[in-house]
């Protein structure tokens, strides 16, 4: 493992404003990992100096400390547990510690990728998928969710000529950005920000109709108008904006989601393409109905496959 | 231009199940916000709706983002696409 100081900081290409150092940049990390400026810095140093093994074991105490002190997202994590596996509260605790520990993991990954991209290796399944998606100049809607490490994905599509807009609501912008400022390889990723205005809707058909990849997650309702989807066994809300979207620009849509693996392991898969279509005169909702189904199938899959990486740490069955 | 603004608010009435009837609909009132209030899937059936029933693709959304201001916006949009096609 050779994470050097020099690898964490330094430029990887030309892109001017992307980079400095991480550690200049950490002044704006205001997100919501707990610790703040402090935490993030001990974990840069420990990455520095001992790699990702290092800071996988600084997880440990970190991960039992959220268990302990950070009550909103350990009974998130529990009410997760609990209709994945219909187990006791205690194995249900004990899972939420596993779990942070699995978070962790993939953020202490994402500074690890950054720095040094050719040490992680991505298998990839469906891509061609996308790219024969984007070669049709229609535009592609790339729908993924809080799972895995999304940005994987991403600098899967930043080597090609395409440019990818990343959604994201208001608010969480800064943090987004300063993400993907932090991957000096994603050139041809933009943020659009969006606040569920219909503005916004316009605004995204457009950079459809240039030809462009509109990324977003499928598992967060902006705000809009969603439809009640069995997850794991009881509904939740999903957001209808994304089909609506496809079929307004009459792009197609691909589900993807990426999944760490293992040690310096990630794997990607991308769904077959689909073409979702607005039909008029029936009940409002019910027309994309469908595609919500087919999304949160899907992710289903995704979740029983790799359980400890979903990362939505809130109510997730209760948003509106 | 007044049979298509007539034929205008009757199909948005009935695509967006909007709860009123297409008389009452101000010709120049906003679409978004205060006006009719659509909202970001109701814009997006919009165009949707002009494609399906009007031929009319938008292709610059400039012109998109001109059009959307009101029911008479749309229609004077449609018109002059016609015109031009």
């Amino acid at each position: 493992m050779k994470l050097q100081g020099e690898d964490l900081g330094k430029p990887r290409d030309e892109s001017p404003p992307a980079s400095k150092t991480v550690l200049a940049k950490s002044h704006a990390w205001t997100g919501r990992s707990g610790g703040g400026y402090f935490g993030y810095w001990i974990f840069i140093m420990v990455l520095r100096v001992l790699g990702l093994w290092g800071a996988y074991l600084l997880l440990v105490p970190v991960s039992f400390y959220f268990v302990l002190f950070a009550p909103g997202y350990r009974k998130a994590s529990m009410e997760y547990w609990r209709r994945q596996y219909q187990r006791s509260p205690l194995l249900c605790l004990i899972y939420a510690y596993r779990h942070f520990y699995s978070f962790g993991q993939v953020l202490v990954d994402r500074v690890g990728i950054a720095a040094n991209p050719e040490r992680f290796q991505v298998e990839e399944e469906g891509l061609s998928h996308i790219l024969a998606a984007i070669n049709e100049k229609k535009g592609l809607v790339l729908l993924g969710a809080h799972v895995g490490g999304w940005e994987v994905a991403m600098s899967f599509l930043a080597k090609r000529n395409v440019v990818v807009n990343v959604v994201m609501f208001e608010g969480e912008e800064a943090k987004v950005r300063q993400l993907l400022e932090k991957n000096v390889r994603l050139g041809q990723v933009q943020l659009l920000s969006v606040s569920g205005s219909p503005e916004d809707s316009l605004t995204a058909i457009a950079a459809l109709k240039r030809g462009e990849v509109v990324a977003m997650h499928g598992d967060r309702t902006l705000g809009g108008r969603t439809v009640k989807v069995p997850f794991l066994g009881a509904p939740a809300a999903f957001p209808l904006w994304p089909y609506a979207l496809a079929a307004a620009a009459k792009s197609p849509l691909i589900h993807t989601f990426a999944a760490r693996k293992g040690m310096y392991r990630y794997g990607f898969k991308a769904w077959p393409v689909i073409h979702p279509r607005l039909e008029r005169s029936e009940g409002k909702n019910e027309p994309l109905r469908e595609y919500a189904e087919s999304f949160v199938s899907h992710l289903e899959e995704f979740v029983k496959d790799f359980p400890f990486q979903w990362f939505n740490f809130y109510s997730f069955w209760k948003q509106e | 231009m007044e049979d298509l603004i007539k034929d205008l608010k009757r199909r948005l009435v009935a695509n967006l199940q909007l709860d009123r009837s297409p008389d009452e609909i101000d010709t120049d009132a906003p679409l978004f916000d205060e006006g009719l209030g659509l909202d970001s899937l109701d814009v997006l059936e919009l165009v949707v709706m002009l494609d399906r029933d009007y031929g009319i693709e938008i292709v610059n959304m400039d012109e998109g983002k001109k059009a959307f201001v009101s029911v008479r916006g749309i229609a004077e949009y449609i018109t002059a696409k016609k015109a031009s096609s």
